[in-house]
Protein backbone atom coordinates (compact mmCIF):
# COMPACT_ATOMS: atom_id res chain seq x y z
CA UNK A 1 0.00 0.00 0.00
CA UNK A 2 2.89 2.29 1.08
CA UNK A 3 4.42 1.93 -2.60
CA UNK A 4 1.22 2.48 -4.20
CA UNK A 5 0.96 6.04 -2.60
CA UNK A 6 -1.96 6.99 0.33
CA UNK A 7 -5.18 8.01 -0.46
CA UNK A 8 -6.67 11.58 -0.23
CA UNK A 9 -10.18 11.52 1.68
CA UNK A 10 -12.69 13.95 1.92
CA UNK A 11 -15.07 15.29 4.24
CA UNK A 12 -17.66 18.05 2.78
CA UNK A 13 -20.87 18.91 1.55
CA UNK A 14 -22.49 17.18 -1.68
CA UNK A 15 -21.16 19.62 -4.19
CA UNK A 16 -17.30 19.46 -2.71
CA UNK A 17 -17.46 15.76 -2.16
CA UNK A 18 -18.93 15.08 -5.86
CA UNK A 19 -16.23 17.52 -7.05
CA UNK A 20 -13.31 15.74 -5.67
CA UNK A 21 -14.39 12.52 -6.23
CA UNK A 22 -14.88 13.53 -10.10
CA UNK A 23 -11.49 14.44 -9.85
CA UNK A 24 -10.49 11.02 -8.84
CA UNK A 25 -9.93 10.60 -4.97
CA UNK A 26 -12.47 8.56 -4.13
CA UNK A 27 -12.05 4.37 -3.29
CA UNK A 28 -14.57 1.58 -1.71
CA UNK A 29 -12.03 -0.54 -0.46
CA UNK A 30 -12.82 -4.45 0.22
CA UNK A 31 -14.91 -3.85 3.08
CA UNK A 32 -16.88 -1.46 1.29
CA UNK A 33 -15.59 1.51 3.22
CA UNK A 34 -15.20 4.72 1.57
CA UNK A 35 -12.41 7.10 2.25
CA UNK A 36 -15.39 10.10 1.69
CA UNK A 37 -18.71 11.12 4.12
CA UNK A 38 -21.07 13.83 2.39
CA UNK A 39 -22.23 15.65 5.04
CA UNK A 40 -26.21 16.94 5.03
CA UNK A 41 -28.64 18.71 7.02
CA UNK A 42 -29.54 15.09 8.56
CA UNK A 43 -25.65 14.02 9.61
CA UNK A 44 -25.01 13.92 13.19
CA UNK A 45 -22.14 15.35 15.10
CA UNK A 46 -21.58 12.28 16.71
CA UNK A 47 -21.06 10.59 12.90
CA UNK A 48 -18.80 13.31 11.82
CA UNK A 49 -16.69 12.87 14.46
CA UNK A 50 -16.31 8.98 14.35
CA UNK A 51 -15.33 9.13 10.48
CA UNK A 52 -13.13 12.06 10.96
CA UNK A 53 -11.28 9.94 13.92
CA UNK A 54 -11.60 6.78 11.62
CA UNK A 55 -9.61 8.82 9.00
CA UNK A 56 -7.21 9.93 11.00
CA UNK A 57 -6.48 6.10 12.56
CA UNK A 58 -6.42 4.42 8.78
CA UNK A 59 -2.82 3.89 7.67
CA UNK A 60 -3.50 4.47 3.71
CA UNK A 61 -4.83 7.92 3.53
CA UNK A 62 -2.37 10.81 3.23
CA UNK A 63 -4.27 13.90 3.02
CA UNK A 64 -7.89 14.95 4.80
CA UNK A 65 -9.80 17.25 2.89
CA UNK A 66 -12.34 18.85 5.27
CA UNK A 67 -15.08 21.73 4.61
CA UNK A 68 -13.75 24.56 7.36
CA UNK A 69 -17.38 24.74 8.62
CA UNK A 70 -17.45 21.23 9.38
CA UNK A 71 -14.21 21.45 10.85
CA UNK A 72 -15.44 23.99 13.28
CA UNK A 73 -17.76 21.65 14.63
CA UNK A 74 -14.86 19.50 15.85
CA UNK A 75 -12.27 21.96 16.10
CA UNK A 76 -11.14 19.86 19.27
CA UNK A 77 -10.30 16.84 17.32
CA UNK A 78 -8.27 18.77 14.93
CA UNK A 79 -6.37 20.70 17.39
CA UNK A 80 -5.63 17.56 18.92
CA UNK A 81 -3.95 15.83 16.00
CA UNK A 82 -0.61 16.96 16.07
CA UNK A 83 1.19 14.50 13.61
CA UNK A 84 2.02 15.19 10.17
CA UNK A 85 0.41 12.16 9.08
CA UNK A 86 -2.46 12.42 7.54
CA UNK A 87 -2.19 16.02 6.58
CA UNK A 88 -5.55 17.93 7.60
CA UNK A 89 -6.60 20.59 5.25
CA UNK A 90 -9.50 23.11 5.60
CA UNK A 91 -11.19 24.07 2.45
CA UNK A 92 -14.16 26.34 1.93
CA UNK A 93 -17.45 25.17 1.03
CA UNK A 94 -20.12 26.81 -1.15
CA UNK A 95 -21.69 28.61 1.78
CA UNK A 96 -18.65 29.11 3.90
CA UNK A 97 -15.77 30.88 2.41
CA UNK A 98 -12.28 29.98 3.45
CA UNK A 99 -11.13 32.06 7.06
CA UNK A 100 -7.46 31.92 7.09
CA UNK A 101 -7.79 33.04 11.17
CA UNK A 102 -10.19 29.44 12.00
CA UNK A 103 -7.56 27.14 10.48
CA UNK A 104 -5.72 25.45 12.97
CA UNK A 105 -2.01 25.34 11.21
CA UNK A 106 -2.66 29.18 10.69
CA UNK A 107 -3.14 29.41 14.52
CA UNK A 108 -0.60 27.55 15.49
CA UNK A 109 1.61 29.25 13.72
CA UNK A 110 0.41 32.69 14.82
CA UNK A 111 0.37 31.79 18.52
CA UNK A 112 4.41 31.15 18.27
CA UNK A 113 5.07 34.86 18.50
CA UNK A 114 4.92 36.83 22.14
CA UNK A 115 5.83 39.92 23.21
CA UNK A 116 8.45 37.70 25.52
CA UNK A 117 9.86 35.83 22.65
CA UNK A 118 10.72 39.05 19.92
CA UNK A 119 12.89 40.99 22.71
CA UNK B 1 29.16 34.10 20.02
CA UNK B 2 27.44 31.21 20.79
CA UNK B 3 24.43 33.55 21.08
CA UNK B 4 25.13 34.85 17.94
CA UNK B 5 25.11 32.54 16.03
CA UNK B 6 21.87 30.89 17.72
CA UNK B 7 19.81 34.27 16.98
CA UNK B 8 21.17 34.09 13.23
CA UNK B 9 19.77 30.71 13.44
CA UNK B 10 16.65 31.92 14.58
CA UNK B 11 16.36 34.41 12.22
CA UNK B 12 16.87 32.20 9.20
CA UNK B 13 14.05 29.97 10.75
CA UNK B 14 12.26 33.05 11.33
CA UNK B 15 12.19 34.13 7.69
CA UNK B 16 12.09 30.57 5.74
CA UNK B 17 8.76 30.37 8.34
CA UNK B 18 7.13 33.87 6.85
CA UNK B 19 8.11 33.03 3.45
CA UNK B 20 6.31 29.57 3.99
CA UNK B 21 3.21 31.47 5.01
CA UNK B 22 3.31 33.58 2.17
CA UNK B 23 3.45 30.66 -0.41
CA UNK B 24 0.89 29.07 1.46
CA UNK B 25 -1.46 32.11 1.12
CA UNK B 26 -0.43 32.28 -2.18
CA UNK B 27 -1.40 28.39 -3.04
CA UNK B 28 -4.67 28.88 -1.32
CA UNK B 29 -5.87 31.71 -3.20
CA UNK B 30 -5.32 29.22 -6.26
CA UNK B 31 -6.67 26.42 -4.62
CA UNK B 32 -9.99 28.71 -3.56
CA UNK B 33 -10.42 29.76 -6.66
CA UNK B 34 -10.32 26.28 -9.12
CA UNK B 35 -12.81 24.68 -6.41
CA UNK B 36 -14.72 27.66 -7.16
CA UNK B 37 -14.75 27.20 -10.82
CA UNK B 38 -15.44 23.72 -10.34
CA UNK B 39 -18.82 24.15 -8.47
CA UNK B 40 -19.55 26.52 -10.80
CA UNK B 41 -19.22 24.16 -13.29
CA UNK B 42 -21.09 21.88 -11.06
CA UNK B 43 -23.81 24.13 -11.02
CA UNK B 44 -23.61 23.88 -14.88
CA UNK B 45 -24.22 20.35 -15.03
CA UNK B 46 -27.22 20.36 -13.00
CA UNK B 47 -29.13 23.10 -15.04
CA UNK B 48 -28.31 21.00 -18.29
CA UNK B 49 -29.14 17.51 -16.90
CA UNK B 50 -31.05 17.92 -13.89
CA UNK B 51 -31.14 19.22 -10.51
CA UNK B 52 -30.83 15.23 -9.54
CA UNK B 53 -28.64 14.07 -12.20
CA UNK B 54 -25.97 15.33 -10.37
CA UNK B 55 -25.46 14.38 -6.38
CA UNK B 56 -24.77 11.97 -4.45
CA UNK B 57 -27.37 9.15 -5.52
CA UNK B 58 -25.44 8.86 -8.77
CA UNK B 59 -21.45 7.80 -7.33
CA UNK B 60 -20.54 4.45 -8.82
CA UNK B 61 -21.16 1.17 -6.89
CA UNK B 62 -17.48 0.41 -7.52
CA UNK B 63 -14.73 3.52 -6.95
CA UNK B 64 -10.72 2.96 -7.27
CA UNK B 65 -8.67 5.87 -6.82
CA UNK B 66 -7.63 7.47 -9.92
CA UNK B 67 -4.83 9.59 -8.19
CA UNK B 68 -2.42 8.89 -5.15
CA UNK B 69 -0.58 10.67 -2.92
CA UNK B 70 3.47 9.81 -2.37
CA UNK B 71 4.58 11.05 1.35
CA UNK B 72 8.25 11.17 2.23
CA UNK B 73 9.56 12.17 4.84
CA UNK B 74 12.66 15.22 5.16
CA UNK B 75 15.16 15.56 7.44
CA UNK B 76 13.77 18.07 9.86
CA UNK B 77 10.81 16.11 9.97
CA UNK B 78 8.31 17.79 7.32
CA UNK B 79 7.07 15.70 4.89
CA UNK B 80 6.35 16.23 1.30
CA UNK B 81 3.48 15.15 -0.52
CA UNK B 82 3.29 14.29 -4.39
CA UNK B 83 0.40 13.79 -6.09
CA UNK B 84 0.72 10.93 -8.34
CA UNK B 85 -1.83 8.35 -11.12
CA UNK B 86 -3.16 6.12 -9.27
CA UNK B 87 -3.70 2.10 -10.70
CA UNK B 88 -6.81 2.79 -11.94
CA UNK B 89 -6.17 6.03 -13.61
CA UNK B 90 -7.38 6.02 -17.37
CA UNK B 91 -5.15 8.45 -18.89
CA UNK B 92 -1.81 6.45 -17.77
CA UNK B 93 -3.27 3.18 -18.53
CA UNK B 94 -4.04 4.58 -22.08
CA UNK B 95 -0.36 5.34 -22.32
CA UNK B 96 0.74 2.14 -21.19
CA UNK B 97 -1.60 0.38 -23.64
CA UNK B 98 -0.25 2.43 -26.68
CA UNK B 99 3.60 0.45 -26.65
CA UNK B 100 1.99 -2.79 -26.59
CA UNK B 101 -0.91 -2.15 -29.65
CA UNK B 102 2.84 -1.15 -31.51
CA UNK B 103 4.48 -4.69 -30.32
CA UNK B 104 1.19 -6.76 -31.97
CA UNK B 105 1.68 -5.58 -34.99
CA UNK B 106 4.83 -7.21 -36.45
CA UNK B 107 3.04 -10.74 -35.06
CA UNK B 108 0.10 -10.44 -36.98
CA UNK B 109 2.52 -9.45 -40.08
CA UNK B 110 4.59 -12.96 -39.28
CA UNK B 111 1.29 -14.29 -39.25
CA UNK B 112 0.25 -13.22 -42.81
CA UNK B 113 2.96 -14.57 -44.25
CA UNK B 114 2.81 -18.41 -43.39
CA UNK B 115 2.51 -20.34 -46.20
CA UNK B 116 1.52 -23.68 -44.78
CA UNK B 117 -2.63 -23.57 -44.01
CA UNK B 118 -2.38 -26.95 -42.07
CA UNK B 119 -0.38 -25.51 -39.72
CA UNK B 120 -1.66 -24.78 -36.26
CA UNK B 121 -2.35 -21.44 -35.45
CA UNK B 122 -0.73 -19.87 -32.30
CA UNK B 123 -2.64 -19.18 -29.70
CA UNK B 124 -0.63 -16.68 -28.10
CA UNK B 125 -1.86 -14.03 -30.24
CA UNK B 126 -5.60 -13.56 -29.78
CA UNK B 127 -5.04 -14.58 -26.02
CA UNK B 128 -2.58 -11.32 -26.06
CA UNK B 129 -5.04 -9.23 -28.00
CA UNK B 130 -8.28 -9.85 -26.50
CA UNK B 131 -7.71 -8.23 -22.94
CA UNK B 132 -6.87 -5.31 -25.11
CA UNK B 133 -10.47 -3.84 -25.82
CA UNK B 134 -11.75 -4.86 -21.89
CA UNK B 135 -9.04 -3.36 -20.12
CA UNK B 136 -9.81 0.22 -22.16
CA UNK B 137 -13.28 -0.50 -21.58
CA UNK B 138 -12.28 -0.73 -18.09
CA UNK B 139 -10.28 2.35 -17.55
CA UNK B 140 -13.01 4.49 -19.53
CA UNK B 141 -15.62 2.84 -16.86
CA UNK B 142 -13.74 3.82 -14.40
CA UNK B 143 -13.59 7.47 -15.02
CA UNK B 144 -15.98 9.14 -12.37
CA UNK B 145 -17.81 10.92 -15.24
CA UNK B 146 -19.54 7.48 -15.76
CA UNK B 147 -21.47 7.77 -13.36
CA UNK B 148 -23.29 10.97 -14.22
CA UNK B 149 -23.94 9.34 -17.88
CA UNK B 150 -22.60 8.25 -21.25
CA UNK B 151 -22.44 11.62 -23.12
CA UNK B 152 -22.27 14.08 -20.24
CA UNK B 153 -22.01 18.33 -21.00
CA UNK B 154 -18.86 20.15 -21.29
CA UNK B 155 -19.71 21.68 -18.41
CA UNK B 156 -19.49 18.51 -16.20
CA UNK B 157 -15.86 17.28 -17.80
CA UNK B 158 -14.61 21.34 -16.99
CA UNK B 159 -15.85 20.71 -13.30
CA UNK B 160 -13.52 17.39 -13.51
CA UNK B 161 -10.87 19.33 -14.61
CA UNK B 162 -10.95 21.82 -12.16
CA UNK B 163 -11.35 19.54 -9.14
CA UNK B 164 -8.37 18.10 -10.52
CA UNK B 165 -6.36 20.70 -10.66
CA UNK B 166 -7.52 21.57 -6.74
CA UNK B 167 -6.24 18.21 -5.88
CA UNK B 168 -2.74 18.58 -7.75
CA UNK B 169 -2.78 22.26 -5.08
CA UNK B 170 -3.62 20.43 -2.15
CA UNK B 171 -0.69 18.47 -2.14
CA UNK B 172 1.30 21.07 -2.44
CA UNK B 173 -0.30 23.13 0.49
CA UNK B 174 -0.17 19.87 2.36
CA UNK B 175 3.69 19.93 1.75
CA UNK B 176 3.55 23.65 3.12
CA UNK B 177 1.72 23.49 5.84
CA UNK B 178 4.04 20.49 7.15
CA UNK B 179 7.04 22.86 6.18
CA UNK B 180 5.57 25.01 8.20
CA UNK B 181 5.08 22.89 11.48
CA UNK B 182 8.55 21.63 11.16
CA UNK B 183 9.89 25.09 11.26
CA UNK B 184 7.55 26.05 13.91
CA UNK B 185 8.93 23.35 16.01
CA UNK B 186 12.42 23.89 15.40
CA UNK B 187 12.05 27.83 16.18
CA UNK B 188 11.00 26.75 19.36
CA UNK B 189 13.57 24.29 20.08
CA UNK B 190 15.96 26.63 19.19
CA UNK B 191 14.58 29.82 21.19
CA UNK B 192 14.22 27.46 24.29
CA UNK B 193 17.97 27.23 24.02
CA UNK B 194 18.45 30.82 23.56
CA UNK B 195 16.19 30.83 27.02
CA UNK B 196 18.53 28.36 28.54
CA UNK B 197 21.55 30.29 27.39
CA UNK B 198 20.66 33.87 28.34
CA UNK B 199 19.61 32.20 31.75
CA UNK B 200 23.30 30.64 32.33
CA UNK B 201 24.77 33.90 31.42
CA UNK B 202 22.73 36.58 33.52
Amino acid sequence: MAGRGKLIAVLGDEDTVTGFLLGGVGELNKHRKPNFLVVEKDTSLTEIEETFRSFLAREDIGIILINQFIAELIRHVLDGHTRSLPAVLEIPSKEHPYDATKDSILRRARGMFTAEDLR
Amino acid sequence: MAELALRRELDERLLHLLGALETLQGKRDEFNSCVEQGWFSLSKSRFAMGCKSVSALQYGARMEPLVRVCASEGESGQVAFQVIPGDGDPSAEAAEGSPAVEEIGPQDQVLRQRKGPGKTADPGPPVEAAPEPDSQNGASSRDPLTWFGILVPQSLRQAQSSFKEGILLAGEIASLQSDIEATRAQYRALLERKRQLLAREG
